[in-house]
């Protein structure tokens, strides 16, 4: 293992490197923190209550601590959503009290300009609290005073019923932008440390170290094995800080998120030898990085939410890897687990695959 | 023989890089490989490495076809490369353990091995240092001692003596003599004929990808002895002159080289004072005159029509 060993030593005493991999990721990081801590966002969610029954009362009082509640009618709700004065509309529909509680499935229809960071708790929330509503009332067996009384205790309550639906009562949103940056320092790191193989090329040590006993899938292997343990330290480095530092909500499954991230690494080191394998030398490939990542962070997600793109933006995003780990990672936080996020990470190495093979295409003869 | 090349060939798409060359070389020897830049001796070397593969003919190394026991094989070479092949971010002694660990050597045989390389080169002293803050000598200097430290049977160096200082230019020269009496054969590969041959037993002259003469410094030297070579230092240069001097009955070759003309004329011609009064009659002084003895670089003049260093 010794290019391994000595890959590490090199990436680990430049400066530039360590920039790419850690200063990058917390710095943005900080400056995301101090947006969302800047100015607290209070949401505004419109009601409209046509049920107006004990369960409606309560499911109304549960929203209080996610938004500003603002009783409405439904024909304002266009208008106050377009005027910016209310960023969700609920309406509660006749008898829905009353289809809970006979195990039926009743819906409440929220209205939002776009499904943001900022609406996606809530309406998670609601998710849960119907589910749970849903729970209570075929314990109750339709006795609607046993059911008012187990969401009071659901509400109110014990430890027990809480600890059943996951904590969603921070906004995630500050995490989703923090793992967007990450996602992109990935990124830049891998091309950045491939390029070691590039400054060996260029060096010659390349040539001498195949000199050596040593065959050019051992170099590569190693080469790629030293790149993959650093994006892991730079990952779980961003994770600490961003746990322990930054106080951040990182969901309910840390080790589906770094499950996730691992499979996004070997996308990047992927992406990051194709890009050397196919750049002539290290300042094409200096060039050539943030032509493509830029816009493959961009149209991923990293730096807004995908949703807000146009209608061929969003279409377009599915044609880079960063999308796919985004959408994983929000899935994760949002309390959902790895079997939901297989056809993602199935995806993801897809590209892995396609990107060794453009890095593996090029030259079957060592260039002396 | 150590090593044996039999009726090489190497084609670059159209260019016929090696052109059915055979080489052996006996092991205990300094063997000497003089070519031109772009001669075709590095695609040699790659061959002979491995790293590149050949289209026609057989290489075989302490007895072994190269094709079949490459890795094997490698173990027991070193290579100074032409250019600098260090890690500019290692300090010396990094650089020396790095290739140590890939030739297998560990522990305290690793640690001997990395203190004999530096000491040998003279870099023990600056081994913490990394090789940004070495002159181009003692890069060089480090380049042999990553090559030199696994104790390989043969090793080949190839122009590793390029761009350096005089003083760096003969320690390295000594070196190559020391690892040869240490027990080491050496391939040698310069385009500087006096350092062929100062050290080299043997010599193979290659030239456009094609051995065009082997043979021992004597035996290669006797090739030309029916020449004789003029070489004239002039006040200055006049263009005419070489067309003038290459009309006079025996001269064969004339080619001018800043103030200083070389002229190679049949054996026994006697036209030394029809030359004279060729270059008095253009109104250029003669400085000086020196008829040469027969050298490397004579050689292979003879036999390319151009220089070592063209």
């Amino acid at each position: 293992m010794t290019i391994f060993n000595f890959t590490i030593r090199r990436i680990m005493r430049d400066k530039g490197q360590l920039i790419t991999m850690l200063l990058v990721p917390i710095g943005f990081i900080t400056l995301v923190m101090m947006l969302f801590s800047g100015g607290q966002f209070n949401m505004s969610i419109g009601v409209v209550d046509y049920d107006n029954t004990e369960w409606t009362q309560s499911f109304i009082n549960s929203l209080d601590n996610k938004g500003i509640i603002v009783s409405i009618d439904e024909d304002e709700i266009e208008g106050k959503l377009l005027s910016n004065k209310i960023n969700l509309g609920l309406v509660i529909p006749k008898g829905f009290t009353d289809d809970v509680v006979s195990m039926e499935n009743p819906q409440i229809q929220a209205y939002s300009i776009n499904e943001t960071d900022v609406t996606v708790p809530v309406t998670i929330f609601i998710d849960n609290f119907l589910a749970a509503s849903k729970h209570i009332a075929a314990a109750a067996d339709g006795n609607i005073d046993t059911f008012n009384k187990g969401i009071s205790l659901y509400i109110n309550g014990s430890n027990n019923v809480k600890e059943a639906f996951y904590d969603v009562g921070e906004s995630k949103g500050s995490t989703v932008s923090g793992m967007g940056f990450l996602v992109m320092s990935m990124l830049y790191f891998s091309v950045s440390a491939s390029g070691i193989i590039m400054e060996d090329k260029e060096g010659k040590t390349f040539y001498r170290v195949l000199t050596a006993p040593v065959r050019l899938r051992e170099y590569m292997l190693q080469k790629i094995l030293s790149f993959l343990v650093l994006l892991q330290a730079q990952v779980i480095t961003v994770f600490l800080l961003m746990k322990y530092v930054f106080k951040m909500n990182m969901g309910p499954s840390l080790f589906n998120l770094l499950v996730a991230l691992f499979v996004f690494s070997i996308v990047c080191i992927s992406f990051g030898v194709a890009l050397t394998s196919l750049s002539k030398n290290t300042r094409q490939l200096s060039a050539l990085s943030p032509i493509l990542i830029i816009p493959m962070v961009m149209l991923g997600g990293s730096f807004w939410p995908r949703e807000i793109m146009p209608e061929i933006l969003i279409k377009l995003s599915n044609i880079v890897p960063t999308t796919w780990i985004l959408i994983s990672i929000e899935k994760i936080l949002y309390g959902q687990n790895l079997v939901s996020i297989t056809t993602e990470l199935g995806i993801l190495l897809m590209f892995s695959i396609v990107f060794f093979l453009l890095g593996t295409w090029k030259k079957t003869e060592i260039e002396v | 023989m150590i090593l044996k090349i039999n009726n090489l060939v190497k084609r670059y798409k159209d260019v016929l890089a090696v052109d059915n060359a055979s080489i052996s070389i006996a092991e205990g020897e300094i063997y000497g490989l003089l070519g031109p830049n772009g001669a075709g001796k590095t695609t040699l070397i790659s061959t002979i490495l491995g790293l590149t593969k050949y289209d026609e003919g057989s290489i075989e190394i302490f007895g072994k076809d190269l094709k079949k026991n490459e890795y094997e094989i490698k173990k027991e070479i070193g290579i100074v490369p032409q250019d600098l092949a260090i890690y500019l971010d290692l300090t010396a002694y990094e650089n020396v353990e790095y290739f140590g660990r890939l030739y297998g050597l560990r522990g305290n045989l690793l640690k001997e091995r990395i203190e004999e390389a530096l000491n040998f080169t003279g870099l023990w002293d600056r081994r913490k240092d990394v090789p940004k803050k070495f002159s181009g000598g003692m890069k060089r200097r480090l380049n042999i001692a990553c090559a030199v430290m696994h104790h390989p049977k043969l090793i080949i160096m190839d122009e590793p003596t390029v761009g350096i200082d005089p003083q760096s230019r003969n320690l390295i020269l000594d070196s190559v003599v020391k690892l040869n009496k240490m027990g080491s054969t050496i391939i040698y590969t310069s385009h500087y004929m006096e350092e062929v041959e100062a050290i080299c037993s043997n010599i193979t002259i290659i030239d456009h990808g094609r051995v065009i003469a082997k043979g021992t410094k004597e035996e290669l030297k006797s090739m030309i002895s029916f020449e004789e070579r003029l070489a004239i230092d002039i006040s200055s240069v006049n263009f005419n002159l070489v067309d003038g001097l290459k009309k006079v009955i025996g001269v064969k070759e004339c080619s001018l080289n800043g103030n200083k003309l070389l002229i190679i004329s049949e054996k026994n011609a006697n036209n030394l004072s029809r030359i004279i009064d060729v270059i008095l009659k253009m109104d250029v002084e003669i400085k000086g005159l020196n008829i040469e003895k027969p050298t490397l670089e004579g050689v292979f003049l003879t036999l390319t029509g151009r220089s070592l260093r063209d």
